[in-house]
Order: C-alpha cells, then sequence, then structure tokens
C-alpha cells in the first residue's frame, strides 16, 4: 500500500452482505455425489497416510529450530505443496543435513503416490508402485520402505490388479461408473423432463485437474473400460500372464486417431481371441498427445441414443466417439445436432480465465465436475449469475471421493479461503496508516531522501576553491545479488549504486575494497564445493583488501548462529574447521560478521568514508587473467601457476618448490625423471608429472552406475561411510 | 568472571620465541581463562610471548570477550599497538557473552579491518577452546579440504589444465591432445603449429603459446635470483694489481 501511495482498503469477501444478495440471486442446482473407494483403495489411502504421518515426524525431529508449521501431512496433499518447500527450505538449503533431504525426497514420491491413487486407475497405480519396490531405492531411500504399512501397500496395490488367480482383472475406478451412469441415465432423463430441450441440443462440460485425467476419460469413454485397463497395462510394460474371462473377447485397442463408430452389432459379431499388443511406436506419440492435449469433444454414438438399446448395454462398450476436426475449431461453430460433451482442465495452458471463457463460448447447461476445484466452483457461481433470465439452469454434478483425502484437500482450501480473509480483515483492523502515505503532502519525501550536505565553500582555503570534489558514494553491485535486500538497503542510506556483471566478487566499494557476501547457508555450500576457495584466490589477487562478508540470518537469536547447520543429526564442526583453513590460506581475507543487510550497510557506508569511488571499467577489466599491475603479493605468473597446479604428480605441497626452482615448463621438460626426483623432492611425484610430460595420457573408460531417480541435493552424495 | 579483573599486565617481553617448538604459546594473562580448561586435544605451556596465543610461527591470537570490551574499551587498543604486524596471520578470536552485542561487534569490526586481523567469533569457552585447537590441528596442512575435488585420472588432469588457460575450452584441449600426443610436444609446437589445430585461431594460438612460455617466477624475482655478475665480486691477488698497474703504465707510453 505504501508503494501505491494508498490510504484507504475495502475488502469486499464472499460472506459480506452485498456480495451474497447479488450471488444469490441465480444459483445453480448443484447436486453432490459421493462415490465410494473400493475397500482395497481406502485401505492403501490409510497406508499411505500413515508412512506419511512417519516421514513427517522424523523430519520434525531432527529439525527441531526449523520453522516447519507448515510441513504438515494435511498440507503434503495440497497442491501448493512444492511451493511450500521452497519457501520455507530453499534459504536454508546447505544447512540442513542428508537425511533431511532424503525424507524431503521421500515426501515427494508419496505424495505423487497418494494424488495417483485416487485420480488414476488401479493399473496405473500399480505400474507406480512397483517402480519402487527395486533394491536400488531401498538403498536411497530414508526407510519407510521398510515399515509393515510399506508391505502391506505393496500387496494391496497388486491385488487391485491381479485377482486371486493372479490374472489379469484390475479393479475400475469407482467415478467411472458414476460418471457413465450421469451421462447415459441421468441427463438423459433431465433433458426429458424439461420441455424445452431436446437431447441433441445439450452441451455438457466435465472438468478436471490436468491433461492426463483428460485423457484418461477420453480413452475410457471411446474405448470402454476394458479396454482400456488392457490398453493402459501394455502402455505401462506391465506383465500379464493370464487374463480374466471378459477379456477374452476383447478386440484390438483403439488407437486414439482413428475415428472408429463401433456400433453394438459390430462388437458382437467379431469373436476375436487373440489378444491385440499396441505398436510401440504409437505409444510415444499417444503420450505426447495426451500431455499436450486439454480439450476434447465428445458425442454419443448413434447407436446409444436409441432407446431400445440402453436396457441391454453393458458398461463395457464404447458409447461414444469423439468429433473429427475439433483442434482449432470455434466451439461455437460446432453443428447442434447431437450432443457434445467437452472434456477440459480448470486451467488451460495456466490461464486461470480459461474456463470462465470456456463457460461463456460453450454455455453448457449440465457441468460435471470430476475433480474439486475451489476456483472453478466460484466461477461457475459468476457465470450462473451472469445469465440471461431466459437461459435455462445449469445443473452441476460435484463427484468427490468419500472420505478420502480428495475431499479432505478440498475442504481444506476452502477453509484456507475464509481463514486468508480473516486474516486481512483483522490485519486491516490493527494496521496503522500514516497520515503522509498518500503522498499529497511533502513529509513523506523528505523522510527518505538522502542528505544533501553542500559544504560552503571556504574562501579562507586557498582563495575559495574547492579543494576535492564531493562525489556521490558509489558502490559497483554484482547482477546476482539484487535477489538480496542489500542492494536497496545501501540506496536508502544514500549510496549510489552501480549495477555491473562482475566477475570477482559481489561488492566493489572503493578501488581497493572488494566484499564477497555469502549468508550462512552459501558458506557452507561454497566451502565445501571449493567455490569459496575459488573465489577468495580471485580476490586475493586483484584488490588490496579483500573481506569476506559473512550474514547472519536476523531472524534467528543470536546467540544460535554460531551454530552453523539446522539439522540436529549432523554438527557444524565440519564447517567451523573449513572456514579456519579458508583463513590460514589466506591471511589477507578478512572476516566480518554482519547479523543483518542494515548494519551491513552502515558498515559499508563507514567504510567508504574518505576513499575514492571505485572505477567501473577497471573492475570489469579484472577477469583474473593477470593479476593487477601493483599487485606485489604474487610471486609467480598466475597463469602458468594454475595450469602446473593441475596436472598429476602436483600437489599444493610441492608446488611451491616447483615454481621456485623449475624456471618455466621449456626448461621442465628437458629434465630427466631422476632430475625431476631431485626438483621436488618425492619420488613418485616426479615420476607422475614425468609421465605426463612424456607419455601420451589414454582416456580411461568412466564407468558411472546411474543413480535412481533425480536428486535434487548439490553437495557430497551421501555415503554410509567416510 | 574474576579473571578479567586480575588480569596481570605483562612486562616487556623479552621475545624468546623458539621455533622449533610446536606446542601452542599461551600468554601468562590467559590464566584463569575458562577456554583453556577446553583445549584438550593439542597441548599447551605458558610463556612469554606478545599475543595471547601462539600457534607456530605464522599464526596468533588475541582474545577478547565482549563484556570485557565494554568495559575497557581501549585495552584491545594497546594490545594490537604492541603486536604491531608480527605474524602472518593475525586473529581476533572474540567470545560473544552478550545478548546484544551489534555495538561492540560493529567497533571491533572496524578495529579489525583497519589493523590487518581476522575476525572469528565464539559463543562459549567450548566454542572458543575449539578454534585454539583447530588452529593448531590445521596450521600446516594444504588446503584440499575447500579446495574442489578433481579426478585423479591423469587424462582428465591434462585436460582440465589445458582448459585453464582462458581462451582454451575442453574440446580445444582434446584436439591438442590428440594431434599432439604428449604434453611435451604441445610445449614444443610452434605457435603456427597450434594454430594449424582445427578450432584454433591466430589469437587463441597466440594466447596459448604465451600463457605455456611463461616463466614460473615473476620477471622482477627472476633477476633477483640470478648471480650476479659482479666484478668485484673475486678476490683480487696483489700480483693481478701489479699486472694490471704495467698494463696501464704501458698504454700510457705507448
Amino acid at each position: 500500500m505504501r508503494a501505491l501511495f494508498v490510504t484507504e482498503l475495502f475488502l469486499w469477501p464472499r460472506f459480506h452482505g452485498g456480495v451474497i444478495k447479488s450471488l444469490k440471486s441465480r444459483q445453480a442446482e448443484v447436486v453432490e455425489l459421493h462415490v465410494r473407494l473400493s475397500s482395497n483403495m481406502s485401505l492403501i489411502q490409510a497406508c499411505l497416510l500413515d508412512i506419511m504421518n512417519y516421514t513427517v515426524k522424523q523430519l520434525k525431529s531432527i529439525n527441531r529450530t526449523l520453522d516447519m508449521q507448515e510441513i504438515t501431512t494435511e498440507n503434503c496433499i495440497t497442491k501448493k505443496f512444492h511451493k511450500i518447500l521452497q519457501s520455507q527450505l530453499d534459504c536454508v538449503w546447505h544447512q540442513l543435513s542428508t537425511r533431511t533431504k532424503e525424507y524431503i525426497q521421500d515426501l515427494k514420491v508419496l505424495r505423487t503416490m497418494i494424488l495417483n491413487l485416487i485420480h488414476d486407475d488401479s493399473v496405473s497405480f500399480y505400474a507406480l508402485v512397483n517402480k519402487y519396490r527395486t533394491p536400488e531405492y531401498a538403498r536411497v531411500n530414508s526407510g519407510w520402505i521398510l515399515l509393515d504399512s510399506a508391505e502391506t501397500l505393496f500387496r494391496l496395490a497388486k491385488a487391485r490388479v491381479f485377482n486371486s488367480k493372479n490374472e489379469f482383472d484390475p479393479e475400475p475406478s469407482p467415478k467411472w461408473k458414476c460418471l457413465c451412469d450421469l451421462l447415459i441415465d441421468e441427463i438423459p432423463e433431465e433433458v426429458k423432463k424439461n420441455k424445452n430441450g431436446s437431447l441433441a441440443n445439450t452441451k455438457i462440460l466435465i472438468l478436471c485437474n490436468d491433461n492426463k485425467s483428460c485423457s484418461q476419460l477420453n480413452h475410457f469413454l471411446t474405448m470402454g473400460e476394458n479396454k482400456y485397463l488392457f490398453y493402459t497395462a501394455f502402455r505401462r510394460d506391465l506383465n500379464i500372464t493370464s487374463v480374466a474371462s471378459k477379456y477374452k473377447k476383447l478386440n484390438k485397442p483403439i488407437k486414439s486417431e482413428e475415428k472408429i463408430n463401433k456400433t453394438q452389432k459390430d462388437l458382437e459379431n467379431e469373436n476375436v481371441t487373440e489378444l491385440g499388443v499396441v505398436d510401440p511406436h504409437l505409444e510415444d506419440e499417444d503420450a505426447m498427445d495426451e500431455l499436450n492435449k486439454s480439450n476434447y469433444v465428445l458425442t454419443l454414438t448413434q447407436m446409444a441414443s436409441n432407446d431400445s438399446v440402453k436396457k441391454s448395454k453393458t458398461i463395457n462398450e464404447s458409447m461414444f466417439e469423439p468429433i473429427s476436426q475439433i483442434d482449432n475449431l470455434d466451439i461455437t461453430q460446432l453443428e447442434t445436432e447431437r450432443p457434445i460433451i467437452c472434456i477440459q482442465t480448470f486451467k488451460q495452458n495456466g490461464n486461470h480465465f480459461s474456463l470462465g471463457q470456456t463457460l461463456e463460448a460453450l454455455r453448457p447447461e449440465y457441468i460435471i465436475l470430476y475433480h474439486s476445484d475451489v476456483a472453478a466452483v466460484r466461477q461457475i457461481e459468476l457465470f450462473e449469475v451472469k445469465k440471461k433470465p431466459e437461459e435455462p439452469q445449469s445443473k452441476v454434478y460435484f463427484l468427490i471421493h468419500d472420505k478420502t483425502i480428495e475431499e479432505q484437500s478440498y475442504l481444506t482450501s476452502l477453509r484456507r479461503e475464509k481463514q486468508a480473509f480473516e486474516m486481512l480483515i483483522q490485519t486491516k483492523s490493527v494496521m496503522v496508516v500514516p497520515s503522509y502515505q498518500d503522498g499529497k503532502t511533502d513529509e513523506y519525501f523528505n523522510l527518505n531522501v538522502e542528505e544533501e550536505d553542500d559544504d560552503p565553500v571556504d574562501t579562507r582555503k586557498a582563495g575559495g576553491q574547492v579543494k576535492r570534489t564531493k562525489e556521490k558514494p558509489v558502490v559497483i553491485v554484482d547482477m546476482r545479488e539484487f535477489r538480496s535486500d542489500l542492494p536497496a538497503l545501501l540506496h536508502k542510506k544514500g549510496i549510489n549504486i552501480e549495477p555491473v556483471t562482475i566477475a570477482i566478487g559481489d561488492y566493489i566499494l572503493t578501488p581497493d575494497i572488494c566484499v564477497e557476501r555469502k549468508s550462512i547457508s552459501d558458506l557452507i555450500g561454497s566451502l565445501n564445493s571449493g567455490r569459496l576457495f575459488a573465489q577468495s584466490t580471485q580476490m586475493c589477487r586483484n584488490y588490496a583488501r579483500p573481506i569476506l562478508l559473512i550474514e547472519f540470518d536476523q531472524t534467528k537469536p543470536f546467540n544460535l548462529q554460531g551454530s552453523f547447520v539446522v539439522s540436529t543429526d549432523i554438527s557444524g564442526a565440519d564447517i567451523q574447521q573449513k572456514l579456519q583453513l579458508l583463513t590460514i590460506h589466506f591471511p589477507r581475507l578478512k572476516l566480518v560478521w554482519s547479523p543483518s543487510p542494515y548494519a551491513t550497510a552502515e558498515l559499508f557506508y563507514e567504510l567508504k568514508q574518505g576513499k575514492n569511488n571505485p572505477n567501473v571499467e577497471e573492475a570489469l577489466a579484472l577477469s583474473g587473467e593477470n593479476t593487477a599491475d601493483d599487485m606485489n603479493y604474487e610471486r609467480y605468473n598466475i597463469l602458468i601457476h594454475d595450469f602446473v597446479q593441475k596436472l598429476p604428480g602436483v600437489t599444493s605441497k610441492n608446488i611451491t618448490r616447483l615454481m621456485n626452482r623449475g624456471i618455466s615448463l621449456d626448461h621442465l621438460i628437458t629434465l630427466t625423471e631422476e632430475q625431476l626426483a631431485e626438483l621436488i623432492e618425492n619420488k613418485n611425484e616426479a615420476e607422475a608429472l614425468y609421465s605426463i610430460l612424456h607419455v601420451k595420457a589414454l582416456p580411461t573408460e568412466s564407468d558411472k552406475t546411474k543413480s535412481f531417480g533425480k536428486k535434487k541435493f548439490t553437495g557430497k552424495p551421501y555415503k554410509s561411510m567416510k | 568472571m574474576a579473571w578479567m579483573i586480575f588480569w596481570l599486565k605483562f612486562v616487556n617481553p623479552l621475545r624468546r620465541r623458539n621455533p622449533e617448538q610446536t606446542i601452542n604459546n599461551v600468554h601468562y594473562n590467559q590464566r584463569g581463562n575458562p577456554l583453556l580448561k577446553f583445549i584438550k586435544s593439542v597441548p599447551w605451556e605458558y610463556d612469554d610471548i606478545i599475543p595471547d596465543y601462539e600457534i607456530g610461527k605464522a599464526i596468533c591470537i588475541l582474545f577478547l570477550s565482549v563484556r570485557y570490551h565494554n568495559l575497557n574499551p581501549d585495552y584491545i587498543h594497546n594490545r594490537l599497538k604492541e603486536l604491531g604486524k608480527k605474524y602472518e596471520l593475525r586473529v581476533l578470536l572474540v567470545q560473544v557473552d552478550l545478548k546484544d552485542p551489534h555495538t561492540a561487534l560493529k567497533n571491533l569490526t572496524r578495529i579489525c579491518l583497519l589493523t590487518d586481523m581476522t575476525l572469528m567469533l565464539a559463543w562459549s569457552p567450548e566454542e572458543a577452546a575449539k578454534i585454539v585447537e583447530n588452529y593448531k590441528i590445521f596450521e600446516n596442512k594444504p588446503p584440499d579440504r575447500i579446495m574442489e575435488k578433481i579426478e585423479n585420472d591423469p587424462h582428465q588432469k591434462i585436460i582440465n589444465a589445458l582448459s585453464s588457460i582462458k581462451p582454451v575450452n575442453k574440446t580445444d584441449a582434446m584436439t591438442l591432445i590428440t594431434r599432439f600426443s604428449t604434453l611435451e610436444n604441445i610445449i614444443k609446437a610452434t605457435e603456427t603449429q597450434l594454430a594449424e589445430c582445427p578450432g584454433f585461431g591466430a589469437t587463441k594460438a597466440k594466447k596459448l603459446y604465451k600463457a605455456l612460455h611463461e616463466p614460473f617466477l615473476k620477471r622482477g624475482l627472476l633477476n633477483k635470483d640470478k648471480p650476479k655478475n659482479d666484478e668485484f665480486s673475486e678476490n683480487i691477488s696483489l700480483e693481478d694489481v701489479e699486472k694490471l698497474e704495467n698494463e696501464i703504465q704501458n698504454e700510457k707510453q705507448s
């Protein structure tokens, strides 16, 4: 509000009187359908929640000082979990132990599993769970595989797909039956009741969470349940040895591009006993299509609209077919002789308002919410209210699994919405807004402006000449530093900032002083990786007064700052030692410990007193290749020094001897191995050096075994023994 | 903290520094410092030295507690004045024993920056002791722990070494090795030969040649090491002087 110069804030939440009145004027009819989970599914859900609870508890026990309020089992299931994790943990990422990082990785895995359970079919779930049943994963995970619940989980996942005779007999998803009933029975009944409409003109919109579900529904509706499950099994490379009886009559799986209008008669006539195999080439294409497409349009087949068929149908047959030429067509131009079913995601391509646009364009009479989303509900409400009075009332069907995390997360998001508004209202009531905030008076500007000190020209000194031109203090700041608060605070203090991309250091205060700023987490990360050593070398070679600025976390109590790490299962002694080792090797590097960016800004200001401003061209010219001309600290030419340092046989102990007596590379290659040994005073190292100079080095085969999955953590890989 | 108040003013030091001793040396005025109780892994003894702790020839530590500094702000200035510019690494070990030490710390930071001291913070006597011990342990150790981990494969090492020269990257390094097979040949190659390699232009070859043939020591230092061609360094015998005189006289006459 301060940045916008605004003094008044009006909050109009949903429960505001005016808003309620307007929304209530026209409401859609909502039917909530609570779908029961199969017993296996509820058991699996319980197991997964159990495992998640365990992991969260372990995570919290080794990180007691970290604020882990947001990481609860409840939040793990919400969509924004990775964002929560990022905001809480990224700034201290290097201060966490490897075990913590493993727990976090496992939480993510468990989360995908539980979401997959609810939203995907049993075959995909089984394939996913099997992936984690390998010995490689057991070695890298944090231990949940060993729990009893994990064992139950694997067993039940298999039971859902293979029946007791080990035949392929997967469980259908509970929502599918419900959806089919809706589409085939309920809606036509409704249409009949409604005198104005006819089945041909009906438009139905099915909304789901993501592209994957959309394509799943599309396949399911066009192929029929059994065929789709079978097709999925092939897609996921499942091992199927035998199938249950109802699968013996399956035809070849239909490819998504074919627009075959399968009539019921055709299905009866074909008595195909062979099992089709999906072309592997097609699998990849299908996969890409699935991910990209978010908009499917289907319609009922000819046969389905016949009354006679309805009595003898089974759920296995495909009753729907895709309409050709869908993709870029404007929806309003579609012919309306047939009923249209649109399957879409809540947000197309990340556009939050796409649903509103679709609703306006399509004007569906029936909306089926296959997945639940609060934002979508709100948008449908708005759409309904904006309708003209002659348009029929929409009917919204809400499909939600009963007693599951889906229901739970929906209720949680409703609760968060309410809480967010309450918090806003409460903050507004206790907020202090200074009267000059609207910027209409001069007071605001006076408080923030830099102090201009104009020294009056003293005529007594040298007849009025101004001895030194008063320059505005300037600091050169590296572009990458703008992520932190410090540049803004420097500016506020009255120091001008020059943003440049410099190779050495983060802040250049004077031509002599170069500052490298590190937070505690950065300090640990760069000490471990060797970066800080390289940076210090560069700084010491090019500036007379290099400074390492260690900035503490100002939200933490100061007395805890001595313990560098956050997790309690590792100690910060290692880091302390490394830091001291750094000071031993760079005695010219000064350490500055700052409690907050404000203190740092003050310190910079004081350091610049009476000194010249830094020169931008000079700073840019320092690329680390040569030492500055007046630098006398290095005895050796740095290019050749760095080159020799990397050769085999050269260690930090013998490099000084080598540099002092070696004269140059040209001279070294003329020496024999014995002479080299005499020079270096070590036989083995001389041997290595001699061989590298005179013998051809062959590239060795590097045998890298692939580690399981993708690890987020950087730094040393986890080793059980060090 | 009685030791703060009963701090002995040390007598003008006789500078008895025994370089062969590798034991940690502690100043007499540190007697009573709880820090000493916690130094367990390194041996130490009292000695007559200028700083509070002397570790080897190169490292010294001055100890200060924030509380004491607030009571006697000039104390540290006097100690620093006496210490002067001796020792390569001078550490000011500050024990933070106040809840709000920020003004004192700011002051001390400024002093360190002006007098070339390295500031280390400790939050308890145990931590301070650990710091002193660590300096002793790591006194002569190479910086390998904080450097980048490099593989031991010699082929990889050459590629890394060659890529460290600015204009050369890894593919260029590979080309060089395949073409010249050994490092010796690369070093012996002329600039034109280097420029012939695919991917090498005139500037790159020039920079590489220059880098490879640079002498190790900087130019100014190189001259110092060469034996001076001093005319007067040799001993001249009497006969030689007579000979020279005769020669000059002969020349004068002719």
